[in-house]
């Protein structure tokens, strides 16, 4: 899109491609549309000021009267800031949630559960029905299984789930420290929460051996019970990964696949979005229960785009406010300059001069008014994010971050200030640019 | 000789029509030569500022007669042949000096340079021609509000002059100066008038310049009353 040759290339690029080309092609259409308009009531037959002195012209009341065009500037700012805070959280907040759960492979699995295990166990009918299934590329089952953890002379109560490579490598899952075990290695992950526990008691505890019991669920006789197993092999610990709250270990399948245990989970895979739906309708129609991620992304879409209307709604009063502050702001200049543009007419400035002078003006407060609402902005966010990251670390949350700044949202911000700027500077401007020099020169 | 400015049964009425109708000049009919040094007199309310400004190009409101400057109609200008006459045809001085505040003395007096889209480099020579020629040159860098009323007539009178028009107009241009810088002010005009050979048209109240001009137009109730050379 670097070319502009021909109109409509340009705006076909501009409507179908992204947002930045839109701001591009707005621009293009204000610059002409400024042209044309300075030139359809003469052609020029004199002369007018060069641009390089109307710049400096419309700037010297930012030079001279800097506190009140400080201040100025800051009002606007402050509408703008606002707006920036308001749209960048509500980005940061969807960002975080889709970042989190929707990898492209997330959004085509499904977690496979049952209500009732005694009933309607997941086990290896259900693994071979879905293996047939032309739809399904991956079947991931996980085993859970409570026990207890001996390492360092300090034993932990957890919950174990054997896994298959397929959980650790998909994006869901982030291992902070160390890897993955491979298939048959005698090796665990623990999670990020359990971890601080452990090495606040007894220091690193990545690579040591830890022993562990696991507690099998059995029915003996019409009894509910309990067995216990002792795996008399050490395990390693390979590794943390960031996942859930509470004590959790996880470790190959294969470690827990014989104890006759069935599946907790089983997390499936499918070919295509549109096989989504047809998988889901086989299991239910297994009587196995089935939620996706794609489900729950929908559902945080709708409500973000809520609650970006809702943003959206603030962030437009706070806009009004700026504009009629910035009208009531020209008007003002106009008055007090109405003297001087008497003088400058007799003087022998053109009207469409006079006219670019308070328009440049206006568009150049509306300008520097989104750069400093987005440095404000940028601010106020960054010093909200700390204050919510310290107490999250406080509490011992996750950090992250709550605010995201889309490009093209910079851009458009910085445009659109700068057209406030310049619609709102064209009614005062019309009034300064065709004053009666007379009555102009003699107002008081 | 041509006048440079003739005026034909000329009348300018404000607010016509309605219960605010003001007849500020009544069937004026006067010739200037190119060369003079007009002063024009009398009591306030007498007009004469009218006249002024209707030969600048800024009084309108004309309902009758005709006003000729350089060959050209006044009354049929509009847009941008007005424009091009401010530029070409006359130069102003104020009473109230009415220097732009924001812009220093320097860029003040070739402010009117600016507006034509004259070159940086033309601008600089003229500006310190004219600055050297009326002693403000130390002052270039300063703005109008830090100057003496003197001073800043000055700047004011070097404004007028920067479009080296040959007509100079002067609405009161002492009134605002104490004595002695209304003296100097005075003799700048004579300079210009005897030097430069510019025709000035300054328009007074007070009778100690009177001597001053080479020509003596008194008015009254919007009428010429007197014509003295």
């Amino acid at each position: 899109m670097g070319d502009i040759h021909t109109k409509n290339c340009v705006w076909q690029d501009c409507f179908c491609k992204d947002k930045n080309c839109l701001c591009l092609a707005i621009l293009l259409v204000v610059w002409r549309w400024y042209n044309v308009s300075g030139m359809s009531k003469n052609s020029q037959k004199i002369a007018k000021i060069k641009y390089g002195d109307l710049v400096s012209l419309s700037l010297r009341n930012f030079k001279v009267k800097t506190g009140r065009t400080f201040l100025t500037v800051l009002g606007i700012g402050v509408s703008f800031a606002t707006i920036f805070f308001l749209i960048s959280l509500g980005y940061g907040l969807q960002n975080i949630l889709l970042k989190q759960i929707s990898s492209k492979e997330a959004l085509l699995s499904l977690d496979v559960f049952s209500s009732n295990q005694t009933v309607l166990p997941l086990d290896e009918n259900f693994m071979e029905e879905m293996s047939s299934n032309g739809n399904v590329s991956k079947i991931d089952p996980i085993i859970a299984v409570s026990g207890q953890m001996d390492v360092s002379n300090s034993a932990f109560e957890v919950s174990a789930q054997g896994v298959s490579q397929e959980f650790f490598k998909s994006s869901g899952q982030k291992i902070k420290k160390g890897k993955a075990p491979s298939d048959d290695e005698n090796a665990i992950l623990i999670n990020a929460e359990m971890e601080q526990i452990m090495s606040s008691v007894g220091g690193d505890i990545i690579g040591k051996e830890a022993k562990l019991t696991f507690y099998i669920p059995e029915t003996v006789g019409g009894v509910e019970g309990v067995k216990v197993v002792d795996l008399k092999e050490p395990f390693k610990v390979a590794g943390v990964i960031d996942n859930g709250t509470g004590n959790h270990i996880f470790l190959p399948v294969s470690k827990v696949s014989n104890f006759n245990l069935p599946y907790a989970t089983v997390k499936i895979t499918v070919k295509n979005d549109k096989a989504l739906e047809d998988v889901k309708l086989a299991i239910t129609g297994m009587g196995f229960s089935v939620s996706s991620i794609a489900d729950t992304v929908d559902q945080a879409n709708k409500i973000f785009n809520i609650l970006k209307i809702i943003l959206a709604f603030f962030g437009v009063a706070a806009l009004i406010v700026a504009i009629v502050g910035m009208i009531n702001t020209m008007t003002i200049a106009l008055l007090e300059r109405t003297n001087e543009i008497g003088v400058m007419k007799i003087f022998g400035i053109r009207e469409r001069d006079v006219q670019k002078l308070f328009m440049l003006e206006a568009t150049v407060i509306g300008f520097l008014g989104g750069v400093s609402g987005l440095a404000m902005g940028f601010l106020f966010s960054q010093i909200f994010n700390l204050s919510v990251l310290f107490l999250a670390n406080a509490l011992g949350g996750k950090s992250v971050n709550l605010f995201y700044y889309p490009l093209w949202f910079i851009i458009a911000i910085i445009i659109f200030a700068s057209l406030v700027g310049l619609i709102t500077g064209f009614f005062p401007s019309r009034r300064a640019a065709r004053l009666d020099p007379l009555t102009a020169l003699r107002y008081k | 000789m041509e006048p440079i400015i003739s005026i034909k049964n000329l009348s300018v009425v404000y607010d016509k029509g309605t219960q605010a109708e003001i007849v500020a000049l009544s069937d004026i009919s006067l010739d200037i030569f190119p060369g003079e040094f007009v002063i024009v007199f009398g009591p306030s309310g007498c007009g004469k500022s009218t006249l002024l400004y209707a030969i600048s190009g800024a009084e309108r409101r004309m309902t009758d007669g005709e006003l000729w400057i350089k060959g050209k109609n006044l009354r049929t200008l509009k847009g941008e042949e007005m424009i091009d006459f401010h530029r070409k045809s006359v130069g102003m001085v104020f009473q109230a000096y009415n220097l732009i505040p924001t812009v220093n003395v320097f860029d003040n007096i070739i402010l009117p340079l600016v507006f034509r889209g004259v070159s940086k480099k033309e601008r600089m020579e003229k500006g310190k021609e004219l600055i050297e020629k009326f002693k403000i040159g130390h002052l270039a860098k300063t703005r109008p509000a830090l100057l003496s009323g003197g001073q800043q007539q000055r700047v004011g009178i070097a404004r007028a002059l920067v479009n080296d028009t040959e007509i100079i107009l002067a609405d009161e241009p002492t009134g605002n100066l104490d004595s002695q810088s209304a003296f100097v002010a005075m003799d700048m005009f004579t300079d210009l008038n005897l030097i430069n050979k510019k025709t000035i048209i300054l328009v007074t109240h007070e009778s100690q310049y009177l001597p001053y001009a080479s020509r003596i137009v008194y008015m009254k109730d919007g009428k010429i009353v007197g014509d003295v050379k």
